[in-house]
């Protein structure tokens, strides 16, 4: 067996290894080859097109966040809440591998908040967020936030239909993330840096990391951001509101033509 | 460990078309990644013979082919192709890369008795 790409090649690796190679057909002993085409993503595309379609139906902004456990999530998700709750109609997905201790949270701040426990998975995936849809009423014209699974890496290969998606790191994980775990900061729409009020006490280079999210995303920004001391929360919340904002004017019904 | 989970569906898959293309047996899955798909190829072997355990693709041989996608540089206009994120444009070294499509992450050839 070939030790580079464990396929079974005769006695070994005789054939090439070409990186774009997909091509060559192996020495086979009467195998019938079939090519199908599939795309192993689709069903959750599938159902991400669902749910990006009853965004845009109901007006909603839908945004999902991803960060590694502990990176503030929650405590920012509850700041914002609070923030814009008299004037935006707002309600919360939260994904978790177990327990209901994040929605409680957003119960809190009177938010409505459905928990996804997603046992032993690693991410939320489209289909998880049309059942949430199911369940929770939708705050149409508003906004939907989706706090996904403390996870930087797997959350990232799954779009859950969502308008925005937003990657937090915290000052004190280093900014040497996006280099990292490079997909997250990819698909990112906003870079929120949290935990800003730490950053005199760890060796954070702001520079580089934006440096670093340039080379993934170009015009990338890092927001600086401390949901302790409000710091960058004003520059957040307008993001959020234009945002917001977009997202009700396109999905605005159309009105009668007088002739 | 999303791998698991992808290689079930890629099973699954192979069980659905096995009616539609009369076969009893795969011998060899040909998988074909682009670097936006957030495969480890170790952790997509490991999970395809787990998954694979008691179907008709129990004992195939995995092909983890990596399709690069191709790029347009913001810069100096260069069409190239990346194999991962954060590459650099080849001529000119920027990073501001455009990207075009991605392969993602495709089941392709399959060899079948």
């Amino acid at each position: 067996m070939c030790a580079t790409c464990g396929c079974g090649g005769e006695e070994g690796a005789k054939h090439e290894h070409h990186p774009h190679a997909w091509q060559h057909r192996h020495g086979t002993e009467g195998g019938r080859v079939i090519d199908l085409e599939a795309d192993l993503l689709e069903a959750n595309a599938a159902f991400a097109r669902r749910n990006r379609e009853i965004f845009r139906r109901s007006g909603v902004l839908a945004v999902n966040i991803i960060s590694s456990p502990g990176s503030g999530k929650t405590t920012l998700l509850v700041r914002t809440l609070e923030a814009l709750r008299d004037r935006i109609p707002m309600a919360v997905i939260e994904g978790d591998q177990q327990s209901e201790l994040d929605a409680e949270r957003i119960r809190a701040t009177g938010v409505l908040a459905l928990q996804i426990q997603t046992g032993k998975s690693c991410h939320l995936d489209a289909h998880a967020v049309a059942h949430a849809l199911e369940a929770l009423p939708i705050p149409e014209q508003g906004i939907l936030w989706i706090e996904n699974v403390g996870n930087l890496i797997c959350p990232a290969l799954f779009d859950l239909g969502e308008g925005k998606r937003v990657v937090i790191l915290s000052v004190t994980e280093g900014e040497d993330k996006p280099r990292k775990y490079p997909e997250a900061f990819h698909g990112a729409d906003l870079l929120l840096l949290s935990k800003a009020d730490l950053l005199p006490y760890v060796d954070f280079s702001v520079e580089q990391c934006a440096d670093f999210a340039h080379r993934l995303r170009p015009g990338l920004e890092p927001l600086l951001l401390s949901a302790k001391t409000g710091k960058g929360m004003e520059e957040w919340l307008r993001w959020v509101e234009e945002g917001w904002l977009r997202a009700k004017a396109s999905n605005r019904p159309e009105k009668p033509v007088v002739p | 460990m999303h791998e698991l989970s992808l290689c079930r569906t890629l099973v699954g898959i192979l069980e659905t078309q096995a009616g539609r293309h009369h076969y009893r047996r795969v011998r060899r899955v040909e998988l074909r990644v682009g670097p936006q798909a957030m495969v480890e190829p170790g952790a997509m072997m490991f999970s395809f013979d787990v998954a694979s355990r008691g179907t008709l693709a129990e004992g195939a041989v995995l092909e983890i082919r990596l399709v690069p996608t191709r790029v347009v540089c913001l810069d100096c206009s260069h069409e190239g192709e990346a194999e991962k994120l954060a590459e650099a444009c080849a001529v000119c070294g920027s990073y501001r890369l455009l990207w075009e499509e991605d392969a993602g992450l495709r089941l392709g050839e399959i060899e079948v008795d």
